[in-house]
């Protein structure tokens, strides 16, 4: 069964179309549908299992239904990538608030956050939301991956902010290439 | 006949609930238990418990069973064929996994 990442977020009801053999009124195997409405438990990973009792297949004749195990798969989900219990999100940052740190808006499964950036933080700098991942038992961690995002230099106020910054910093961003 | 409840289905989730037998897994997967018991002889499938003669394995044995069988069925794999590729399809997940954790 192929999930949203809310689902097992929030928790919730999903639908899941099963295809099931049958027999027919003519003695013929037929392939039937059947639409079930599950209860997703909360928390639950990539992998695991629902077990719903007594949904499974009735054996022939007389006898109770078997009961029905539904591995879980995640969809791809548009901010966070999912490692087991773990999320990622890359948030981008201006030059500026990884430079001289700052407080920005950052989305979390759980809503909102401030997330404070310390000065000093780099493209690639993981900071970790602890217990804010799947809520699993053990919850897993929130991990935000930072990225610098560059403002366009498409006006002349911009370029002037970076020749001041190139006239001022002494940088060399490629100086561990030996050149 | 499609039948679809309003009351949505609740069920627990296997791999944290109570630990598995030979025949819950024979059952699962529809196979004989000496199948299972087969694939823990060759380490395909590892026991955590054992109780008064009685073999447990955690549910996530569930999800190696299907596999191992299915690569038996679609490959055509002898027993250790199964192991072999489940260890290396194993390896393959973990480098990916040391692979992605680096790159982030």
């Amino acid at each position: 069964m192929l999930l949203d990442l809310d689902a097992t977020l929030r928790g919730g009801a999903r639908q899941l179309t099963l295809r099931v053999p049958e027999v027919d009124a003519d003695g013929r195997l037929v392939s039937k549908e059947r639409v079930l409405n599950v209860q997703v438990p909360k928390g639950i990973l990539a992998g695991q299992n629902i077990r719903l009792a007594g949904q499974g297949e009735r054996p022939p004749g007389e006898g109770t239904p078997g009961d029905l195990y539904i591995e879980v798969e995640f969809q791809p989900h548009p901010l966070y990538r999912v490692d087991g219990r773990d999320l990622f999100l890359d948030l981008p940052v201006a030059p500026w608030e990884a430079a001289l740190g700052a407080t920005v808006k950052t989305p979390t499964p759980t809503g909102t956050v401030d997330l404070k950036i310390p000065a000093g933080s780099h493209a690639g700098s993981k900071l970790r939301l602890r217990g804010r991942g799947i809520p699993a038992s053990p919850p897993g961690d929130f991990y935000v991956i930072l990225q610098i995002a560059l403002p366009s230099a498409d006006d002349d106020k911009a370029k002037a902010a970076y020749a001041a910054m190139a006239a001022a910093l002494p940088f060399n961003p490629r100086a561990n290439l030996g050149v | 006949m499609t039948s679809s409840e309003d009351q949505p289905l609740s069920g627990a989730i296997l791999e944290q609930s109570a630990l598995l037998t030979v025949k819950d897994l024979s059952r699962m997967c529809a196979v004989d238990e000496r199948h299972i018991v087969d694939f823990v002889e060759e380490g395909v499938l590892h026991v955590v418990e054992i109780k008064s003669t009685e073999w447990y394995f955690r549910g996530e044995a569930l999800r190696r069973t299907r596999l191992a069988l299915r690569l038996e069925r679609d490959l055509e794999l002898n027993l250790a064929g199964v192991a072999l590729a489940l260890e290396l399809m194993e390896e393959l997940e973990r480098l990916r996994r040391e692979l992605q954790a680096r790159r982030q």
